[in-house]
This record gives structure tokens, sequence and C-alpha cells, in this order.
């Protein structure tokens, strides 16, 4: 007898705050770092490209196929901001399809930081108001976490399961699962009541990167092929998990690329030519019986080739400019500045980062295209200017609060967010 | 006095110092009362390789006493076209051309006549030896009691100019190739500027300093050489001082090479921040270690006590002098350095290597050796630390500075013509 199989598919919807130029001149100016211009112009392109028509699709999908259709959405605060800012028809287009049976929302980093590397407090209080903002606009308190780019480890997954949730999402790295298959349920080895769900980076790629390559022989890719090699699956794996840049559809792959016919055929070729039906990550965690424990001591990531942090973190001018941004954060959290918090939001997006990424080898590419500056030299040298202004307000504002007052602040604030230490 | 000077782009068409030094050392001639044919290799807006032409007053961009030197006859401007430029090496040739004329595209779009690429020898020596066969053209068709030429680039230009019109060399000496390369010099340049010297008739060396090395590495006998110190000259910009200080600051200017010792000066950074951390060092021009020095700085974690402004316009200099509080020139081998003197006119008390020139004038600028990062750290320190002492220097270096006029340099010059066998 076969037991049921599913699908699960998650979207990713992230923009940052690019930064604009800030030179040495600029240290002093007092704020102003983000290109409002910039940011506005690419979140209407992204937004007239993909947000809108793909979300549109998902929702006469979600109406064409009641309590069969399903994915899972993670937002980062940094996009919902620019969405209520910037283009509230998007925002608005989300929540309609949010309202409809089958659509389930993650919780994650408001910042889409890297603090969880760094800081557990940070990462907590990140977390938290990444879920007021969820429950704000979509009405519901998110249950299962999704780090920054899939970034998980052993470590992580204890902060997050005693936040509360009940599953994580990381990525299916071969040098994690060895022989096992990314197509089962796991839980965490040291946080047995974390489930995790891993994904299945082979096919999630073939939507995700190989869709419209040109020298891909298996292009092109339709719903029924893609079924195909679904069915191919081993019976006994129940959970195939999706993930993906929700902008894979109509902006990494554009509309003629037919990633639109793909996405609209695919729920009918699923029930018409496999037994697979769709499922929610929530869902997945009280319907399957995890398979084994997975430990990942070290941290894992969904991007390039070492789904490691090597996109991010480790190359010097990385190094120093993320231990530069966490050296200050005491200072920060000391500070009643509303504005200094909300830049200070912004600045620990892990895209900043990732600018500053000099190993332009295999994965070349696909960082030059996410990459507003010339060099990760600029984008460093850039950032580090902000970064300098940054600490100057900082420190001017905890200046002129006098000193009893602070301490009372800094009390009353530790109440709700400053439980837990570092 | 009529001169065939095979010189260099004047300001603000400048890489360093060498154009400066044209631009003063004509204008001190002609004060004096000289007449001057200035060959002006043109890198930029030139349509067709070998074009040369004379520059009327209307159209040579420079600044208007200038314009009023062509009027009068006294000066004339012949432009020729070429890839040479200052401070160009066979290693960094091509990529320090293809740097320039983007620079210049952005900066001036109207010169621009279409692409250049490819209308040139690819080496360097093949240029500077196509730039010499224009020569005897020149000289046949025009008549002068002098041929002078400054550095390497242009001494073939001027030998060949001397040989065809049988009127004395004068080899002008701002920079060797011992300055430029150390211990590792290219031959093929040592052995221009060999031949340069001993075909001159005299040599002009910018400083004691230089001088002891035309003697030491290319035997030329000591009563041949002459020494002018350069001058300075009043900034175009006036210095822009605010009141409003952030932050002491510590400034480096110049091209990031090599000879300019720019890691020292990060060094020495570093062992300032441990004694005060909220100094703030500008490593300001650009050069070919620029990303190695951006890369040290983030190895050395004082990424975030450090600016990098590249290529830096004139106005944001005379804006740097007026906040900075120290001037460091921890040149490995420089011969004079311009911009110290520059700093000091501006007020900035200046810390330079021993091994410089403009050591030798600025008798009020505290001196380590280039690798003594201690001592250079204690000297900025002391002069963050005693306002007394910053004011003294201060002081000082500005009027030691004034004296140093490109008038008082033209008539040593003049006194070099007055020995030629003319």
């Amino acid at each position: 007898m076969t037991t049921k199989r599913y699908i699960c598919l998650y979207f990713q919807v992230h923009q940052p705050y690019r930064l604009g130029r800030f030179r040495y001149f600029d240290i002093g100016r007092g704020g102003g770092y983000f290109d409002d211009e910039k940011n506005r112009s690419i979140l209407d392109k992204v937004s007239q490209k993909c947000y809108l028509p793909a979300t549109r699709l998902l929702q006469e999908l979600s109406v064409a196929y009641p309590d069969r259709f399903k994915c899972a959405f993670s937002f980062s605060g940094m996009v919902l901001e620019q969405m209520m800012h910037f283009h509230a028809e998007s925002l608005s287009e989300f929540q309609k399809l949010a309202t409809m049976p089958g659509v389930e929302i993650l919780a994650e980093t408001y910042s889409h930081s890297l603090s969880a590397l760094v800081s557990r407090s940070e990462f907590e209080q990140q977390v938290k108001r990444h879920d007021g903002l969820v429950e704000m606009l979509f009405s519901r308190k998110p249950r299962v976490l999704r780090n920054t780019e899939l970034i998980y480890s052993d470590e992580i997954a204890a902060y997050t399961a005693a936040m509360g949730y009940s599953g994580m999402l990381a990525e299916g790295a071969d040098r994690i699962l060895g022989w096992k298959s990314p197509n089962y349920l796991y839980v965490a080895k040291n946080a047995p009541t974390l489930g995790l769900l891993l994904k299945n980076y082979r096919l999630s790629d073939d939507i995700a990167f190989r869709f419209s390559q040109p020298d891909w022989n298996e292009g092109p890719l339709t719903a029924e092929k893609f079924v195909h090699w679904l069915n191919a699956i081993p019976e006994d794996e129940p959970l195939v998990n999706l993930f993906m840049d929700y902008e894979t559809f109509g902006e990494h792959q554009w509309a003629e690329s037919g990633i639109f016919d793909f996405l609209r055929a695919l729920p009918d070729a699923v029930f018409r030519y496999s037994d697979f039906e769709f499922i929610t990550p929530s869902e997945a965690l009280s319907k399957l019986k995890p398979a084994d424990e997975i430990s990942m001591p070290e941290p894992v990531s969904w991007a390039d080739e070492a789904r490691d942090l090597s996109a991010w973190l480790g190359n010097p001018l990385q190094d120093d400019a993320f231990e530069s941004l966490y050296r200050l954060r005491s200072m920060v959290s000391d500070c009643r500045d509303e504005q200094i918090q909300k830049d200070w939001q912004k600045l620990q997006t892990s895209d900043h980062f990732y600018y500053m990424c000099t190993k332009f080898f295999a994965d070349g590419d696909v960082h030059k295209y996410f990459n507003p500056y010339d060099s990760p030299y600029e984008a460093f040298v850039n950032y580090m200017n902000v970064l300098a202004d940054f600490e100057l307000r900082l420190k001017s504002s905890l200046a002129a609060i006098p000193k009893q007052r602070k301490q009372l602040t800094t009390q009353k604030q530790a109440v709700p967010h400053r439980a837990h230490t570092d | 006095m009529r001169v065939l000077m095979f010189g260099w782009e004047f300001p603000p068409h400048i890489s360093g110092g060498l154009g400066t030094a044209c631009y003063g050392l004509t204008k001190g001639l002609m004060e004096h009362g000289a007449e001057i044919l200035f060959v002006l290799p043109r890198l930029f807006g030139c349509e067709e390789a070998g074009q040369m032409r004379m520059i009327g007053a209307d159209e040579s961009g420079l600044p208007e006493e200038f314009n009023r030197f062509i009027q009068k006859g006294s000066m004339r401007l012949l432009q020729v076209n070429t890839t040479l430029f200052p401070y160009a090496t066979e290693e960094t040739y091509a990529a320090d051309y293809q740097h320039s004329f983007n620079r210049e595209q952005q900066k001036d779009h109207s010169a621009m006549g279409g692409g250049l690429t490819g209308l040139y020898g690819s080496g360097l020596m093949e240029e500077v030896y196509r730039y010499a066969s224009i020569a005897p053209l020149i000289a046949k068709n025009h008549t002068f009691d002098v041929v002078h030429a400054h550095d390497w680039l242009t001494f073939p230009a001027g030998m060949a100019a001397s040989a065809q019109s049988g009127k004395p060399f004068v080899a002008h000496i701002h920079a060797t190739e011992f300055d430029r390369s150390g211990s590792n010099p290219n031959m093929e340049v040592k052995r221009i500027e060999q031949q340069g010297m001993e075909t001159a008739e005299r040599v002009i060396a910018v400083s004691e300093y230089t001088k002891k090395i035309a003697i030491k590495q290319y035997q030329i006998a000591e009563n041949k050489v002459d020494v002018v110190h350069n001058g300075v000259l009043p900034s175009a910009v006036p210095t822009v001082f605010s009141d409003y200080k952030k932050f002491p600051v510590v400034v480096f200017l110049g091209r990031v090479t090599f000879q300019k010792g720019p890691e020292y000066f990060l060094y020495t950074a570093a062992r300032v921040l441990r004694q005060n951390p909220d100094v703030r060092f500008v490593l300001a021009g650009h050069g070919d270690k620029l990303l190695h020095m951006i890369t040290l700085s983030a190895q050395l974690k004082i990424s975030s006590r450090v600016s990098f402004t590249g290529f830096i316009q004139e106005q944001d200099i005379a804006r740097l002098f007026g906040h900075a509080d120290v001037y460091v020139m921890p040149s490995v081998s420089e011969p004079f350095g311009i911009s110290a003197l520059e700093a000091a006119r501006a007020g900035v008390p200046v810390i330079i290597s021993r091994q410089t020139g403009v050591a030798e004038v600025l008798n009020s600028a505290l001196k380590n050796d280039f690798w003594d990062t201690d001592g250079m750290a204690d000297s900025i320190l002391a002069l963050l630390k005693h306002g007394a002492l910053n004011g003294w220097m201060s002081r000082k270096g500005q009027q030691q500075a004034r004296l140093q006029t490109w008038n008082k340099a033209a008539s040593r010059v003049l006194k070099t013509y007055s020995q030629l066998q003319l």
C-alpha cells in the first residue's frame, strides 16, 4: 500500500534597502543612507514582473483547486516595509492570497539578517518583531521558521525550538545528508520537538535556476516532465520540498521563458499524472512522521555550490564589516532614537555582505546579477562610510540622554526586549 | 631664452606631482621672461595617432594667466596625441590607460570622439619610441635654445630633438626607477634613464636625495647635477575649513603605489587606534595597490576607522585639508613629495618619512623612517594630543611652504641653462 506523498512549495520574498553612494565627506551628515529612488524603482519593476502576476496566478490556482493547492511564503520585514511605503498594490495582493486556505506564512528575521550567527538575543528580537509585523498585516502568527538564506545549524535550531516554533526549513545539502534523502520529515538532533523540512535542491533548482538556461539538455521544462521526475522518486519518500525565491517567477526567469505557464499547469499535472498532493510546512509537521534526526554543527545555507556562509562571510572585508556592525549592538540596545533603530535594522540585511563577496568564480554570475556595485571593494568602502556615520549618530544620541534616565530606560526596555542575553 | 619642453598635462588633468611641477615651473620660467614651446601629450579627444597641432589661447583649457602668456607669444602649446601618461609602467600600462580613459570620459563627454582602443602600440616602450619619433619633426619646424624633458617617458623624445637640432639637452629627474620599484627595477626603464642622464648636458634633480641616487645608482658626475626643489602653488581652491569637528582626522594623499608606502600608513593607523580609537584615517588616491590596501585595512580589523576616497578632485582636497589634523607621507622613496608642501601650505601639520626630498625644505615636519610605524604612531598621537605642538607646526609649515615658490625654482633652472654651451 502506498503512503500519501506531498509537495511542499515555499517562496521567499525579500528586497533589501540598497544603500546610496556615501562618501567619506558624507560621514557626519547624520543619516540618509538608502537610495529611496532606486529601491522604489526596483520594487516597482519586481512588482510588475513578478509579485503582481505571480500572486494573482496563485490566487487563481487556490480558487481552482480549493483545499488542494497549497504553498508557503516568507516575507522579510524589509520587503514588507517597502511594499507598505512604495507598493501597496503588491502588498494587498499578497494579503488577499494569504486569506485563502492552504497558504502559510513563515517566520524569519525582520532584517533578513545574519544575526543568528552572532547574537541570540538580536536574533530573537528580530524574529519577534517580524512575527508582530506578520500578525499585523496577515492576522496570523507563524509556527514554522525559516532563517535568512536558509542558514541552519544545531545552535540556531535550539534557539528556534526554545522560542516555541514547531519546525524549521533548511537546505538538503549533500554533505550533511550523505546517503539520506531530503524527501522525508526530520527532527533537529538537539531539539527533538523541532521538525525539519529539507530542500530538494535538484528539483528546486530545475525550476529556479535551470528553467530557461539555453544549454540545459532537459529544457524546455514542462509541468508534465516535472511530474514525471516527481514520479521517479522512490515511493516510500513522502515529501518533496521545493524551496525558491519568489522572484523566480517573472524576474529571474522572464515571463517569455514560459515560467508562468509552467506554474499554472503544475497543479493540474500533479493531480492528473501523480499521486502527489500539495502540503504546507505546518501540515507536513503534523501529518508526517520524522524519519530520523539531523545534526548540522556548522551553519549550512542554500547559497552557491558551497552551501555554506561564504557568500556573506569569510573574506576579510565581510568579516571586518560584520564585526564592526555588531560591535555597535550594545549601544544600539541602549538607544531610544526611533530612526537609529530603523537604520540599525536595515544595515543588518545580509545583502550588504553579499555585495562584498570576492569569490567570483563558479557562482560569479549570480553574484554579479544581484550586486548594485561595480566591485565588492566599492560595496565595502561605501558600507563602512555609512557605518561610520551611523556610529557617530549613535554616540551623540546616547550622549544626549542624561545618565539617570538612561539607566531607567534600559531597565524598562529590558522587560520585553532583553529577556535573553548573548 | 627659448625652451623646447617635453612636459605633461597640467592641472586639473593630473594624477600626481609631475603635472603640478610642469605647470609651476613653466609659469615661473615665463615670469622670468623665458619663451616656452611646450609639448603636451594629449591622451584624450584625439582622433588619429601621430597627430599634433598648436593650441590657441581660447582652447587651451588652461588658467587665465597661461592664456595671457599664449596671447603674448611667450608660450606656445603643441599638443601631440599619445597614450603616454605620467607614471605609466609596463605592468599597469593597459589597465591604467583604460582607467584614466574611463575617468576622463565620465568627466568630459564632449571631448570624446569614439573608441580609442587599438589606435596605438600595445606596449609602453613602443609608445615611448613612437612619441620620440615625432620629436625631430618638431625640432625641425621650431627654433629654440635648449631642450628640457621631464622623466624617462619623455627622455627619448628630448634626446631626439636635441640630436636633430644640435641644441643642448637638460634631463629633469622627478623620480627614478629605484624610487618607483625599489630593489626590483625595470632594466629597460633604468637604461633609458641612464642614457637620458648621460646624454644630457646637465641634469636637474628635484632634491639632494634624488641627486644622490643619480650619482650612486646611475654614476652621473656630481658636478653635472643641479638640485632644484619643487615649489608649491597657491591652491586654486581655497581650503574649506569646518568648525564642526566630528573626529580627529589623519590623511594620506597620493598615488596608492609601492613607492608611496600606503601599507605603512595602515600599520601606523592600527597602532594609533590602540591608543585612541576615535581617530579616522583617510587614504585618498588611486593606484595599483588600492584594493590590496582595502583588504589590508580589513585584515588589520581597522576598516571601521579608515576611509578610502579613491581619486580625489581639487575641491575635495581643499575640504580634506580643511579638517585634517595630521598629514602623513610614509613614502618608501620620494624624490620630492609636493603634496606634503600642499598640506603644509593649507596649515596641516606634516609627518614625512626620512626617505623624501621634501624633508630638505620642510624643516618643521616631523620625520620618521618609513618602516618605523611605532615612531610614526607616536608622532601622530603627540600631534593629536598637544594642541600647542599642532598649532606651532601648522604655522611653521605654512611659513616654510610659502617660501617655496615656483618663481624661486625657475630662477634656479635658468641658472642651470646659463651653464649650458649655447
